[in-house]
């Protein structure tokens, strides 16, 4: 390297050298903000999918709940209806017991 | 499989019984291997054809080729060296062999070490074929004591991290592929020393000339063999 | 997800302010240099960068070694978030590093020890990304990230020293054949100026990137459980 009277014209590699800097920054910051936006994206569907499901689950909870519930409700009945015919009839067995010999 | 033995030391037991689990290992690898020899027959091959690879690639004549042979043999081992080093985990890994090995009650870097001695056994035996086939097809002598201590020092350097990282990328999708992109860059080092103490032996330089590099890789090796062997059981815990 | 802290959001602002006077001090406030010409400024930001992403190389280092020993996951983030911010920032110092040597030794690349292990580093980066890509359970991906940042860590350094000893022993015979010269010249006090601030912009928008790029991995961490909740 021998030394000059005059300073050499470097300056396209200066610029070339800042450019890329600053170039490469920005990039990156675009890709953070990028992925950022995707991810926020990713996060309120996923969200929503799963207050969704949570919701049919619930739902469905509460229709096997309202199912079960109608049919003990329903059972009851039968019993019920079951136990006045049951009574009904013992009543009428018992009466004709009184009249006739029992079987056991 | 190794059993509980009642020692004479007051030790407990899984002390003594570290060198023979990883004896067991040693000799689990080289009985296979001695069976199917798949392993051997490839990185040899492999190596030969490097070899001839590199001596159409750079023509040269008698002079400059003394100053590449360092280079030229230990790019080879560097190269066959990660063929064996992805088949021998491939292999534990497909047939079950690992989840059986980490089933037994021994200490993890006891495999570690286990493998790697294999490891390094298969990396020696082709070294040790492929030495003399180099000599007599460039008519030069590579049997130096100095070059063989090299080689040596750089294979235990080169298998203990390649061990370890080969644990690492048979268990991802990328499987072969990902070895040498993950040990190349780390293993440097060792491929710098080695090739520049290589070369020192055979042109017959001053000791004090090839003394750095020795160091260097003795430091390398120290460092990463205790470092691979402590973090081996991260790697292979489920 | 949080919104934004307003420390966050005044760090960002003054890390582009801070960039901004940074860029003036070394293109304007400072003198030229006689030997090299206007290139030398070149090396203001190429020093500040590699600075950066020597900080991001250490960060990462240290959040692998503790999140081995802690299994916490905050770490993991700590860790991937270093290490990309060194890659990008050792990209643009090795970049700038190469443009620098262009016009001065005539040649786009020096096998300089610092340059060198700056790219090996890369390669190690590159590396880890790819053997995190390969793997599907998140745990299993932060555990060998942490051991694969602990081997590079290591292996990184007694790079740059084989490449030291290899160069002094054969100093290359390009450019000025001097391994130790890296275009040294003497620096003035306002340079100094430009060059410390340089050091300080940047250390500051190394943390900047830092903290946003940590709260994208919560954000992404938390994605990725709900996508395994979620598809059942």
């Amino acid at each position: 390297m021998f030394f000059l009277d005059t300073t050499p014209n470097t300056s396209s590699y200066m610029i070339a050298g800042y450019t890329v800097a600053f170039v490469l920054i920005a990039v990156y910051l675009v890709s953070l903000i990028v992925r950022w936006r995707n991810l926020r994206q990713d996060y309120t569907v996923l969200k929503s999918i799963e207050a969704e499901e949570k919701e049919k689950a619930e739902a469905k909870l509460r229709t096997e709940e309202e199912a079960a519930d109608a049919k003990t409700v329903k059972s009851r009945r039968n019993n019920a209806r079951s136990k006045s015919t049951a009574k009904k009839k013992t009543a009428a067995k018992t009466a004709k017991s009184k009249t006739t010999s029992r079987k056991k | 499989m190794a059993t509980i033995e009642v020692t004479s030391s007051a030790r407990p037991a899984s002390k003594p019984s570290f060198i023979k689990a990883v004896w067991a290992v040693v000799q689990k690898d080289l009985a296979a291997e001695l069976r199917s020899r798949e392993l051997l027959s490839a990185m040899l091959v492999f190596s030969l054809l490097v070899i001839l690879i590199f001596n159409f690639a750079l023509e040269l004549d008698i002079k400059t080729r003394q100053s590449v042979t360092a280079g030229v043999l230990w790019a080879t081992f560097a190269f066959a060296g990660t063929l064996g080093l992805n088949r021998s985990m491939a292999i534990e890994k497909d047939r079950g062999c690992l989840d059986g090995l980490l089933l037994a009650p021994v200490d993890r870097s006891a495999i570690y070490f286990g493998k790697v001695f294999s490891n390094l056994a298969f990396m020696m035996i082709v070294e040790v074929i492929v030495l003399p086939v180099y000599s007599v097809l460039y008519n030069t002598n590579l049997f130096l004591p100095g070059l063989l201590m090299v080689i040596l020092l750089g294979s235990v350097g080169y298998t203990a991290v390649g061990t370890l990282l080969s644990a690492m990328s048979v268990q991802t999708r990328t499987r072969d592929m990902l070895l040498p992109i993950l040990l190349f860059p780390v293993v440097l080092p060792v491929l710098i020393a080695a090739v520049k103490a290589s070369n020192g032996y055979l042109t017959g330089a001053d000791i004090s000339e090839i003394m750095p590099w020795l160091n260097l890789l003795i430091v390398y090796d120290v460092v990463f063999i205790a470092l691979a062997f402590m973090t081996f059981e991260f790697v292979v815990e489920e | 997800m949080q919104k934004k802290p307003a420390a966050l959001i005044t760090l960002d602002i003054l890390a582009v302010v801070l960039l901004g006077i940074a860029t003036y001090l070394a293109l304007v406030y400072a003198p030229t240099e006689a030997v090299m010409g206007q290139v030398q400024r070149v090396f203001y930001f190429h020093v500040a960068n590699a600075w950066v992403a020597l900080l991001g190389f250490v960060a990462a280092g240290v959040a692998g070694v503790v999140y081995l020993v802690t299994k916490d996951r905050r770490w993991d983030i700590i860790e991937v978030a270093a290490v990309e911010i060194s890659l990008v920032f050792f990209l643009i110092a090795i970049i700038l590093g190469s443009i620098w040597a262009r016009p001065i030794w005539n040649t786009w690349w020096t096998w300089d020890p610092r340059l060198t292990t700056a790219a090996v580093t890369e390669l190690i980066y590159i590396a880890y990304f790819m053997l995190r890509e390969g793997i599907e359970d998140p745990e299993r991906r932060a555990r060998f990230g942490a051991v694969y940042t602990l081997i590079g860590s290591a292996s990184a350094p007694i790079t740059f020293f084989a490449i030291r000893l290899f160069r002094t022993i054969h100093p290359v015979v390009i450019g000025s054949g001097d391994p130790g010269a890296e275009g040294t010249f003497a620096m003035t006090s306002k340079m100094l100026v430009a060059f410390l601030f340089a050091l300080f912009a940047f250390s500051v928008i190394f943390i900047d990137l830092f903290w946003n790029r940590i709260r994208m991995g919560w954000l992404n961490d938390k994605v990725e459980q709900l996508k395994l909740k979620v598809a059942r």
